[in-house]
């Protein structure tokens, strides 16, 4: 093939996948606001439309990141126009599969989707999305596995994170008996809080993972396992925030509110590690070696 | 008298001491103590993010840095070798291994208990009384229970990876780990070399690590050359996307409203996908051992790693026929009499690229020169340009790359204990474990089963493993 081909060809795609992803965003947006016409109303409806938008949308979102794949011929996630789109997807997903056996509790959705839509837009707007080669430095057999690990446990921090919010919300409602249109009344509302510290848990060793893959790729590119990179060093306040969280929840004085607060900031640290840390290191003029993913 | 008083005085301080030594581990086998410590450390890590690490005080007091004074109470500009953090570093290490060695005995020694026991469920027993322990013990065993403790009230079994050993083991992996930080922390050190094409350089570090001495005998030793063979730039042709910066104009693109996006390929569209550097190891005329050196594949020998870091090209110009050669680098100002403004040669580009339609072509080796952002000409080896009419020539252009290399004995133990802990607690926390305390009571002549189950692990289900132990008793029965 031409090269003139190739560019019209891949000129043609990129037309194709930014049409598609603002579609996608645009659903995200609309599943966000019937969430939140049910968490202000209760109605059950807009909650059952909003969820089913939300699944059919990570149908559409799956087929974007195919397509992505295909037009950049590596794993989608080397820019952040690629890690926000696929940051949106995973954490929708996750939400879609771990909730299936809470069907009528939606709350979470609209925190889910409200991020989701979040991250899109700032893809779309803010984002160039040429592909580009990918640097010698993030040519190594451990790019794929430690970017995949880490966003996997990004979105199950998203989830317990949604979770544990609607808990400390909806609580006060159960307690007065005024929770069942919210989905959870007091036989079930500990049992699904139960959820948040499953997926803190899911998402940990992923988080562990995903700094130690990090570690030993750092020693082979950089040739040191740690420099206390920002980017390195809130992953690690990440996961010492979510080690905190672990150890509350086995002391009884800490079991219950401040365990759930504690949850809440190690999803912030979460989001800092994720997109925090570039504006920090802007805003401070701190040189970080992992602004290149910007 | 004085010896009475003084005795005394002994006395008072041992107690005082020994109870200390107590206050001291009660704390430090605390999980109260480990939450606290953990929450400081990740305050800790969060003010090394936000004060520039490794930079000058005197600088940063230039630039106009606030927080003067705590900057330089607490090395906030190198705080992760501060002794503040040091000093917590400490503590957590203390923290971890002292619990550890409280709960030692708990974990592994004692014969396992369940506590107090308060039954949960209930499960009249279709056998006779005389038969109830066999036959539950049988359908124990058949739902993959083990029966580990008996007392005189009730009987333990237990399902699955037993979770206290493992959380136990994945707490003494993090200890190894500490300690792997620890050996870095004292012995690691590293330098940097710049290699030059066919000539051989020797690993000269300007320090070692902080209690290298300690470690005479074991330093690594360095009687060896690297010689540099060959390098290699590869580059791909990377098309640029046109598309526009505002915000409207891309929501319009994604609306179908405009077409105003294209990639296109310029002269300067190539991107270096890969650098080579064939490196040979050498000790008088003997090659001891020889590798391609690339981002990402380090050379392992004598104990260091020898890095790819960086690339640097550099230039030899000569002007008009002045014998006096000029040196320069990529990117660096060159004045040169009889020219207005300094020029910079550089990006030069030779080796291969690969085409988008993946053609393989070797390039034509030639630097750019440039003037206040402008090219001005371009130059070949040997070849020459006329600039505000002076003859500027250029004799040779190299590109040669810069090694850093460290010795690091803390990485081995790092790497098996991080490993180690990875699997423990993936198999602690993905995995499942079902503690069974039961008893069996005579109610109205019948045998009645009194269960009450703990479980723990993320596949851990309850209600599943109720249902099967039901299903083994009554399947037995019939
Ligand atoms: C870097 C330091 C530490 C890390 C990363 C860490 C990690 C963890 C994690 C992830 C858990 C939760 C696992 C579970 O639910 O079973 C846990 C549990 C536990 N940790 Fe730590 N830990 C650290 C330090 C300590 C220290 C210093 C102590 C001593 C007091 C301690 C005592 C415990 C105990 C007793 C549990 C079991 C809780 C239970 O039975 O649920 N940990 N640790």
């Amino acid at each position: 093939m031409l090269s003139d081909a190739v560019l019209s060809r891949d000129t043609f795609l990129l037309g194709i996948e930014l049409r598609l992803f603002w579609s996608i965003a645009f659903i995200y947006g609309f599943s966000a606001l019937l969430f939140l016409i049910h968490s202000v109303s209760g109605e059950g409806s807009a909650g059952r439309v909003a969820r089913s938008l939300l699944s059919f949308n990570i149908v559409l979102h799956t087929g974007l990141i195919v397509l992505r794949t295909f037009e950049a011929g590596r794993a989608p996630f080397e820019t952040l126009y690629e890690s926000l789109s696929w940051f949106a997807w995973s954490a929708s997903a996750t939400y879609i599969i771990v909730t299936r056996k809470w069907k009528d509790v939606y709350l979470p959705g609209l925190f889910v989707s409200s991020l989701s839509l979040g991250a899109c837009l700032y893809s779309l707007l803010s984002r160039s999305p040429g592909i580009t080669i990918l640097p010698p430095a993030l040519q190594s057999y451990w790019f794929e596995w430690h970017v995949v690990f880490a966003f996997f446990s990004y979105a199950v921090f998203v989830v317990s994170a949604s979770i544990e919010a609607s808990f400390l919300i909806l609580n006060p409602f159960v307690k007065r008996g005024l929770g069942r249109a919210w989905g959870l009344g007091a036989e079930n509302i500990e049992r699904y809080h139960g959820l948040a510290k499953k997926l803190v848990m899911f998402g940990y060793p992923f988080l562990t993972f995903a700094i130690l893959s990090g570690a030993a790729w750092a020693n082979e590119a950089w040739g040191r396992y740690w420099s206390w990179d920002p980017k390195e060093t809130w992953s690690l306040v990440t996961w010492t925030v979510f080690t905190v969280y672990l150890h509350s929840k086995a002391i009884p004085k800490y079991q219950g509110l401040p365990a759930s607060v504690i949850n809440i900031i190690g999803f912030v640290c979460m989001m800092m590690t994720f997109l925090g840390v570039n504006w920090l290191a802007k805003l401070l003029g701190i040189p970080s070696l992992h602004v290149y993913t910007v | 008298m004085k010896t009475l008083a003084a005795n005394s005085n002994v006395a008072k301080f041992l107690n005082a001491w020994n109870a200390f030594c107590r206050w001291t581990e009660r704390k430090l086998s605390s999980m109260y103590t480990s939450v606290y410590v953990l929450a400081v450390m990740a305050l800790f890590f969060m003010t090394g993010t936000i004060f520039p690490q490794g930079g000058e005080y005197e600088e940063y007091a230039r630039a106009g840095g606030g927080f003067l004074a705590l900057v330089n109470a607490f090395s906030l500009l190198d705080f992760f070798t501060s002794p503040v953090f040091l000093i917590l570093s400490i503590i957590l290490f203390l923290n971890i291994a002292v619990c550890a060695w409280k709960r030692y005995p708990l974990v592994f020694q004692t014969k396992k208990d369940a506590g107090s026991f308060a039954p949960e469920h209930t499960i009249e027993l279709p056998f006779t009384v005389s038969d109830a322990h066999e036959e539950v013990k049988k359908a124990l065993k058949k739902a993959g229970f083990r029966i580990i403790a008996r007392n005189a009230s009730y009987a333990v079994a237990e399902k699955g990876l037993p979770y206290r050993p493992l959380t136990w083991l994945y707490h003494a992996g993090l200890i190894a780990c500490l300690l792997g930080f620890a050996l870095t922390y004292f012995f690691a050190f590293e330098g940097e070399m710049r290699l030059k094409l066919r000539e051989a350089e020797t690993v000269m570090p300007e320090e070692t690590g902080r209690l290298m001495g300690l470690l005479r005998g074991y330093t690594p030793h360095s009687d060896f050359h690297l010689f540099l063979d060959r390098f290699m730039t590869e580059y791909a042709e990377s098309p640029r996307l046109e598309y526009p910066s505002d915000k409207l104009s891309r929501l319009a693109i994604g609306l179908g409203w405009s077409k105003n996006i294209a990639y296109e390929l310029t002269e300067n569209s190539l991107s270096v996908k890969d650098w080579r550097a064939k490196i040979k190891v050498i000790k008088g005329t003997r090659t001891l051992t020889e590798r391609f050196v690339e981002i990402n594949e380090p050379l392992k020998y004598g104990g260091y790693t020898f890095y790819l870091m960086d690339v640097v090209q550099s230039f030899k110009v000569r002007v008009e026929d002045n014998p006096l050669v000029l040196e320069t680098k990529a990117g660096e100002d060159l004045v040169i009499p009889g020219v207005d403004e300094p020029l910079k040669l550089g990006p030069w580009r030779a080796g291969t690229v690969k085409r988008l339609n993946n053609d393989i072509e070797v390039l034509k080796s030639q630097v750019t020169v440039m003037r206040r952002g402008e090219e001005v000409a371009r130059l070949s080896p040997g070849g020459s340009a006329f600039i505000d009419g002076t003859k500027i020539t250029l004799l040779d252009a190299v590109e040669a790359p810069v090694l850093s290399y460290r010795y690091d004995p803390g990485v081995p133990l790092l790497w098996a204990s991080g490993v180690f802990v990875l699997i423990i607690m993936s198999l602690r926390f993905f995995g499942y474990w079902f503690e069974a305390a039961y008893n069996i009571e005579e109610r109205d002549g019948r045998p009645v089963l009194e269960l009450r189950i703990r479980s723990a692990g993320l596949m851990a289900d309850e209600r599943r493993v109720m249902e099967r132990l039901k299903y083994h008793i009554f399947k037995q029965a019939s």
